[in-house]
């Protein structure tokens, strides 16, 4: 009755209350909105026609993997051979930071991670191994992104990701309207299908890891990639792994994080971190360096509050309505029975059966690109 | 006791009540009672939907305009968490 009671002060309360009946829905279930929302999704992406649904959450545990390693072989490599110019690595997988850089500063371009974006590197590896994992041709395949974001459409469209035998790695990217607005035209009511789980290309389930729901959010690639560097540094895992200096709404953060333990296990370095979010903290961070500053890792995202915030998301008025994106992402991280990229078993299976380990030749080849955009050529 | 004057006017502001809060009252007991209502297929008298080139060959694809075998879906983890998608009007 209180929620009535609510209701009954105003029209606008109305709506208020309506909202909270609404995502409150899945409680009537026995379970949390977060964990019926994306059961929902998949069920709904079905409804609209599509044969399987992947996680993207899978190619952003590979994409640690990736750049981890890139990280960790530069880090080792500089406490050898100082450089002579001291910057950072850049992160790689937005693509409004990536269409930037080059118009900041050109020399930064080179310290992008050459790792590509979560989304494209499935792409690559489903068509590559289509074959293997699916049993038809790659050029059979029809592979689309749903994203949150209004430029990875043209990040798709780049030569780079159109393989020698003109099949391209992501053929078609919508935005989260886009699918709203596909779900209205065909008439489905998402909220009252059954939930269905991911697929995944392999017996596995196809669901990932916590670190990978963490890339939608400001932070979250970070905190993703200091769980593995810091496991695969010193064989142990991080002793609490949120990492709170990076998490938050906030334009720009910076923390140190040992790669050793106490007892001294592990490299001799303790990274320098920086996340920053929105176009103006990242011509900041850029000045900052030229100036002499210190980072080892800097994440950057285009969006104010990254991804969950992007261009091809309901916009919503309320305030309050990022926060809860926000405070959704970690309460899916906390309860995953995995947590950190490494333990992603379809993750594991590609090393394998494919690509043999993180960092080796194949993998360059296939999910590592040179920095051929990040000036302007896609706008 | 000293409001006892303001009796006479009790009837009078019951009446401008109820009648004041009738339409919300019945409105929240209906959306408080009933489950939200399904989205409508486009009826042909609606203004159409604006669709996007990408939603449009997406569309194409699905309804066997090209000759794929398999239609993948991948969604980043923002996407899913968006649970206004369906809950309230985009």
């Amino acid at each position: 009755m209180s929620f009535r009671m609510v209701a009954l002060l105003s029209h606008r309360d109305l709506s208020v209350f309506q909202t909270l009946y609404r995502v409150g829905f899945p409680e009537e279930f026995g379970l949390g909105p977060m964990e019926l929302t994306p059961g929902y999704m998949v069920a709904a992406l079905k409804e609209v026609g599509f044969d399987l649904v992947f996680d993207t959450n899978v190619a952003a545990d590979l994409t640690i993997m990736e750049e981890g390693t890139e990280l960790l072989t530069r880090v080792k490599s500089r406490l050898e051979n100082p450089p002579e110019k001291d910057y950072p690595l850049f992160t790689s997988c937005c693509p409004g930071w990536m269409n930037t850089i080059g118009k900041i500063d050109p020399e930064m371009v080179q310290e992008i991670s050459t790792s590509k974006s979560p989304h494209m590197m499935y792409g690559a590896m489903v068509k590559e191994y289509s074959q293997e994992m699916l049993g038809v041709k790659p050029e059979e395949i029809y592979f689309c992104s749903v994203m949150p974001c209004v430029r990875k459409r043209a990040e798709s469209d780049e030569p780079a990701f159109v393989r020698p035998d003109g099949v391209r790695d992501i053929d078609n990217v919508i935005t989260t309207k886009d699918l709203g607005t596909l779900c209205r035209l065909k008439g489905i009511d998402a909220p009252n299908l059954e939930p269905v789980t991911f697929d995944s290309p392999f017996q596995t389930d196809g669901a990932g890891s916590g670190a990978g729901q963490l890339f939608g959010a400001t932070g979250g690639v970070t905190e993703a990639a200091i769980r593995t560097c810091y496991f695969v540094a010193t064989g142990e895992n991080l002793p609490k792994l949120e990492f709170e200096p990076v998490r938050g709404l906030e334009g720009w953060k910076e923390c140190v994080v040992p790669l050793h333990t106490e007892d001294g296990k592990g490299l001799p370095v303790d990274l320098k971190i920086a996340v920053v979010n929105g176009l103006a903290n990242a011509k900041k961070i850029v000045a900052k360096i030229k100036e002499g500053e210190h980072y080892d890792f800097v994440e950057v995202m285009a969006c104010p509050a990254g991804c969950i915030n992007g261009g091809g998301q309901p916009q919503n008025k309320d305030k309050d309505a990022v926060q809860r994106r926000l405070d959704a992402m970690y309460n899916l991280d906390k309860n995953m029975p995995r947590r950190q990229s490494h333990e992603d078993p379809i993750v594991q299976e590609f090393y394998e059966r494919f690509l043999g380990e993180a960092g080796s030749h194949k993998a360059h080849d296939l999910l590592h690109v040179k920095p051929v955009y990040g000036r302007g050529e896609f706008e | 006791m000293r409001f006892f004057f303001l009796l006479p006017l009790l009837p009078w502001a019951t009446t401008a009540f109820t009648q004041s809060s009738n339409f919300r009252l019945k409105t929240a007991l209906k959306v408080a009672a009933e489950p939200p209502a399904p989205p409508k297929a486009a009826a042909k008298d609606d203004k159409p939907e604006k669709i996007s080139k990408e939603a449009q060959e997406l569309l194409d694809v699905l309804e066997g305009k090209t000759n794929y075998k398999l239609v993948i879906a991948q969604t980043a983890p923002a996407v899913r968490y968006v649970q206004c998608l369906w809950c309230v009007s985009l």
